[in-house]
């Protein structure tokens, strides 16, 4: 009809050109315009929500603060007679490198948990390889002087062979492992990850408050930038001046400071020392070192001339910093993985979901729409059957339309409430699965109702007719001949308010409840997708589960989209037959 | 045979019962919120005075912990309202001008991509809605001096903006496609364009269906809860900075206090609801007189 | 159709089995003829991570059959539930008041929690005495400029009134500094919970807030700050040492003497394990 029309009023427009003509199209033009805008506004809309959602459930990138400089090393230098350790952890993990003070938490047993580390839900099993006076080496690289590994706990294990490691390394899914290099590539079920050991240390003073602000972390970049004298004072990275006049705020005096240069510390020899400079620095920039920098001989000078030096930056080992508990600066580090993927989907959530997947979130979520499809379907069916079939129009069949348009037009919080107040508490159910698949249901209720009173009116009167000219009694009819032609029409009732209910939050949070844990019997409370996405935001849990969430939740808006197009599809292709 | 008959009747009985499911639920509904709510007027579980009708209605303080409590829902009230308003300026136009586009311009690919859109838009759960409204104001307050996206009324109403726009996209587009083909063709006659038909006669003669398109966003705006309320700033005083104000609305009033309010605290979030529940009846009564009235028209 | 119904009902069974064989692998010591316990708690948001992790690891570790559900409306929920029944174990973030002593709340403290002031990357300053910030609170001070900053508006984000840490920070800064009569000011964002004030504080310019010290790495992450009081950084061994000023216990309450199935958990939460998990929690041990 709309070709018709539009060549019709192309026709017309030809025809007809009186002197208003211009204003017609100049009208026209702007009332194109504005709606095809109107359309592109929605699209876009659409778009942009949908494809953030679905960008950030899949990736994530973060921005985080380390005592570390970036600088990964795989094999590090553990001792004078040229041994390097590797550290291999089990193949599944999901970490690619671990600063220093994190394995010295780990190997003095202060880090049984490796769930932070890694998002999974794993134990520490912290193993070292016992042979060749290695262990000895280890210990003395990874721990300060008098300390021990097991210093807090009796955890860490001695293995004798590589054989003993990779058995461990099958059995605990937590298992991190001090290894010669030379053994970590051999190593089955296991990987190599990189060690992040180097630190940048600056001068007291640079930590000292000063008009109210102090310097606590450095953006990527900046590092390099001091270094090189592309940020010349430390004004320029937001750390202090040299006072000339402090502030005063009772007399309101602003503090007045002068710019205090940075000072590069350059290692004289080129040794271990320089190796962690010439490698840090170099990974950010390829500009000389700025030409005030002062050269030192030796660790203790090294650290003697930052000290000392106004102004001073440099870079040591991160133990030599720890163990002299030296003024460090945090260095930003941006990290960036795959979110979403099969492990999320079926792994149990832990730590209120900051931790592990969704599976048990999953299940819940399946367990509720099972129940409400049981429970709605029947309803719905039986009270469409009830409109289209049975009832004459008049004044009661207007009365339940009304029911049904009202029903559908009530906010989801009322529901909730009313599913507090009286599923929950007046008939006892308390909150946990029958309230809250009751109080679904009858959000649904009006969609089932609609749709299905939609599919049973196209079946076309010839079929019942014919139905029960055979002989059949009208019931037969109906459940024979009439619901088996409307069911794409139902089931697209049916779909429809599944996608309802699993995007339903507000009726559900205090009749469904929000327990983080699996179903265990038919009432127990529990949480769902649409309440955990909204439990990960308020809480802070966790934005990458937040987002694999919100990814779930809009891939099943498609499928319910999907679904139901190609149903009505097939009901208006039947009903045109 | 007596048996079968008999038998056909109960499960009739069992249909018509069904039937009755939706408007029970609803009277139930009515029926307890009342019972829930309205005691707050008529005795205290503290020693002060329970609150006036007027007191409840048009106080502006909201300290329902302190001694003794106040309960004025006036800065809810706006605040419902002046997001939903917020949200129509914005939606209405660009819903109405899409549903023509879908009933009226758009053929083939473009129709089925818009409808699917639409269709899409609507089934997005009001959290993931919420959640992008979060981003969204973390994105603009990150990238500019003193954005208006911010946590207030501003925000909330464009993220009401978007959940409404479906209905007022289907209600138009269904309302224009049942405008009788006459009409047009009429137009065509008298040498009118296309565009001009649209907006001189089809628009027109879809008035009424537009308008209950309108009415149900709006129903749809004031019942929205999740979003909102991760958006708005739940400020409990009445909005004096216009779209900057951080607002808290009814719905938002009674989820942010229902986990732990007790005792008059607990009823007055009723009442609050009761409030709001009004408002929703209030606009579907509204809608059904349009309907009845434009239908008789019709005939 | 039928496919499609098929389908999706084995899907169902499937995951219905998956769930019955996950519970299952999730621990098996849980069989000394001993009768497993039913605890249902709730309260502080503060808490919460505490409990949910001691109770996921009390399912795994000692007894996979208890029973126990934890719901965080807020301290003063949580003990009012507990007095009135709906719990049998509150929780809240802040000491008991006197008006739930009396009720027969008795407290256990589990943990103790410093409460960070917590800033915008974009705030000026990094250093505040307890007046200072208990002026920004009371809504005495509105701008930036009286602390040597830009002529900018400061954001105020405080806890919704449920909040025990709200409860908290009104006891230990604003009561502290203007008297019993100290009220929050009413120009402020609003925000449930503690992980969402690091959000709001991170992302909202100017911004200034308050939070326990476990939402610390959160909330760097997400751009924010934490202020020194008083010249003292709130790191854990200046909350341990009393010389960071705002500090208090969480404690869980029982009605009466913990006894049965509560006392049974809150053994398991002052054990050496339960400790541990405090600490994993970003909280500091009772011990």
């Amino acid at each position: 009809m709309s070709t018709h029309s539009q060549v019709s009023s192309k026709a017309a427009a030809r025809a007809y050109l009186a002197p208003h003509t211009i204003r017609v199209r100049r009208q026209q033009a702007i009332a194109k315009g504005v709606i095809w805008a109107a359309a592109g506004v929605t699209i876009l809309t659409l778009v942009l929500i949908v494809g953030y959602i679905l960008f950030n459930g899949f990736y994530t990138r973060k921005v985080q603060d380390f005592p570390v400089t970036p600088y990964v090393e795989e094999r590090v230098p553990i001792a004078e007679d040229g041994t390097t350790m590797s550290i291999v952890v089990e193949r599944s993990m999901r970490i690619r490198d671990i600063t220093f003070p994190k394995l010295e938490e780990i190997y003095t047993g202060r880090l049984p948990f490796l769930g932070y580390l890694t998002t999974q839900n794993r134990q520490t099993t912290a193993v070292v390889y016992d042979g060749d006076g290695f262990a000895a080496k280890a210990e003395a690289f990874v721990l300060s002087e008098g300390r021990t590994f097991d210093f807090y706990g009796d955890d860490v294990t001695y293995a004798g062979s590589a054989e003993e490691i990779q058995s461990i390394l099958a059995e605990n899914d937590g298992t991190i492992a001090l290894v010669p290099s030379e053994m970590a590539e051999g190593l089955r079920h296991g990987k190599v990850i990189g060690l992040l050991q180097s630190t940048v240390i600056v001068n007291p003073e640079i930590l000292q408050l000063q008009g109210g602000r102090r310097l606590d972390h450095l953006k990527l970049g900046q590092v390099a930038d001091l270094i090189s004298g592309a940020a010349p004072a430390w004004s320029d990275v937001g750390g202090p001046g040299i006072v000339v006049q402090e502030q005063d705020l009772q007399n309101n005096i602003p503090g007045v400071y002068d710019p205090l240069p940075a000072v590069p510390v350059v290692p004289a020899n080129p040794d271990a020392l320089w190796a962690y400079f010439d490698d840090v620095y170099d990974d950010a920039s390829d500009a000389p070192i700025r030409e005030n920098a002062v050269t030192a001989d030796g660790l203790d000078e090294y650290i003697n001339t930052v000290m000392e030096t106004p102004g001073a930056i440099g870079i040591i080992r991160t133990k030599e910093a720890m163990d002299r508990d030296l003024p460090i600066l945090q260095v930003e580090r941006i990290t960036h993985w795959l979110n979403l993927r099969p492990q999320l989907l079926f792994h149990a959530p832990s730590r209120a979901g900051a931790v592990g997947g969704l599976s048990y979130i999953i299940i819940n979520t399946l367990a509720m729409v099972l129940f409400v499809i049981v429970i709605a379907t029947p309803i719905g069916v039986a009270a469409a059957i009830y409109l289209i079939e049975y009832s004459k129009q008049g004044r009661l069949v207007y009365l339940l339309r009304l029911g049904t348009d009202t029903l559908a037009g009530i906010p989801s919080i009322i529901f909730g409430l009313f599913g507090m107040v009286f599923f929950a508490q007046f008939l006892g159910f308390k909150t946990g699965l029958i309230s809250g698949t009751l109080t679904l249901t009858l959000m649904i209720l009006p969609t089932v109702i609609r749709t299905s009173e939609e599919a049973l009116k196209s079946v076309p009167r010839d079929i019942r007719d014919g139905s029960l000219a055979l002989g059949a009694t009208k019931l037969q009819t109906i459940f024979r001949v009439v619901l088996p032609a409307a069911s794409p029409g139902i089931l697209t009732g049916v779909i429809l308010g599944i996608g309802r209910a699993v995007g339903e939050t507000a009726a559900i949070l205090y009749t469904l409840g929000s327990n983080l844990a699996l179903l265990h019997s038919i009432n127990s409370p529990m949480r769902v997708l649409s309440v955990h996405l909204y439990m990960l935001i308020r809480e802070n849990v966790s934005l990458p589960n937040a987002f694999a969430a919100a990814t779930i939740l809009v891939v099943i808006v498609f499928l319910v989209n999907y679904t139901t197009t190609r149903l009505i599809g097939r009901l208006n292709r039947m009903a045109g037959q | 045979m007596k048996f079968r008959k008999q038998f056909e009747r109960t499960v009739e009985t069992l249909f018509f019962v069904s039937a009755l499911a939706s408007i029970l639920s609803v009277i139930f509904i009515t029926l307890f919120i009342l019972i829930e709510g309205l005691p707050l007027f008529f005795h205290s579980a503290t020693d002060y005075p329970p609150p006036t009708f007027f007191e409840f209605f048009f106080g502006t303080e909201w300290f329902p912990t302190d001694t003794p409590p106040k309960y004025g829902i006036m800065p809810f009230i706006v605040g419902s309202l002046f997001v939903t308003a917020g949200a129509l300026v914005l939606a209405v136009p660009i819903g109405i001008a899409v549903g023509v586009f879908i009933a009226e311009i758009a053929r083939g690919r473009a129709q089925k991509i818009l409808r699917s859109a639409t269709e899409i838009l609507a089934g997005i759960p009001s959290v993931v809605y919420g959640f992008f409204g979060v981003m969204m104001i973390g994105f603009f307050l990150q990238n500019f001096d003193d954005p208006i996206v911010n946590y207030n009324a501003f925000s909330a109403s464009v993220i009401l903006a978007v959940m409404t726009l479906p209905t007022i996209i289907n209600i138009t587009e269904v309302s224009i496609r049942s405008v009788p083909r006459e009409f047009a063709d009429g137009s065509f006659a008298i040498g009118s364009t296309h565009w001009q038909t649209i907006i001189r006669v089809l628009i027109p003669a879809a008035r009424s269906g537009i308008i209950t398109g309108v009415i149900l966003g709006m129903g749809r705006a004031i019942g929205e809860t999740m979003a909102v309320l991760m958006v708005a700033g739940n400020q409990p005083t009445i909005p004096t900075e216009g779209f900057r104000s951080r607002v808290r609305t009814l719905t938002m009033a009674v989820v942010n206090d229902m986990g732990y309010a007790a005792d008059d605290h607990r009823v007055a979030l009723f009442t609050t609801a009761i409030v709001l529940f009004a408002f929703i009846l209030i606009l579907n009564l509204v809608t059904q007189i349009i309907t009845r009235r434009s239908s008789i028209k019709v005939q | 159709m039928k496919k499609a119904i098929v389908l999706l009902s084995l899907l169902m069974v499937a995951g219905l089995v998956f769930a019955g064989g996950q519970q299952e692998a999730g621990g098996d010591m849980g069989d000394g003829g001993q009768q497993s316990i039913r605890l249902s708690m709730g309260g502080s948001t503060t808490v919460e991570p505490i409990i949910t992790s001691a109770m996921e690891i009390y399912r795994s570790e000692v007894d996979s059959n208890a029973e126990l559900s934890y719901d965080a409306p807020g301290s003063s929920a949580g003990i009012r539930g507990l007095l009135d029944g709906t719990y049998d174990l509150g929780a809240a973030s802040r000491k008991l008041k006197d008006s739930e002593l009396e009720g027969g709340a008795v407290p256990t403290q589990i943990a103790t929690d410093g409460l960070a002031v917590i800033v915008n990357g974009d705030v000026p300053v990094d250093d505040m005495t307890i007046e200072q910030v208990a002026s920004i609170f009371t809504g005495e001070v509105t701008n930036w400029s009286e602390f040597g900053g830009p002529d900018q508006e400061i954001v105020v984000v405080n806890r919704d009134e449920a909040s025990g840490t709200r409860g908290a920070f009104l006891e230990l800064v604003l009561e502290a500094v203007y008297g019993d009569e100290a009220e929050f000011t009413l120009n402020a964002l609003v925000t449930e919970s503690n992980g969402n004030m690091a959000t709001m504080v991170a992302q909202t310019p100017y911004a200034i807030g308050y939070a326990s010290l476990n939402v610390l790495p959160r909330l760097r992450e997400a751009g924010g700050r934490s202020l020194s009081i008083n010249g003292v950084k709130d790191d854990i061994e200046n909350v341990i040492d009393g010389s960071y000023p705002i500090s208090r216990p969480l404690n869980v309450a029982t009605v009466g003497e913990p006894e049965g199935d509560a006392k049974v958990f809150i053994d398991f939460l002052l054990s050496d394990r339960g400790q541990e998990i405090v600490a994993e929690a970003g909280y500091l041990p009772v011990n």
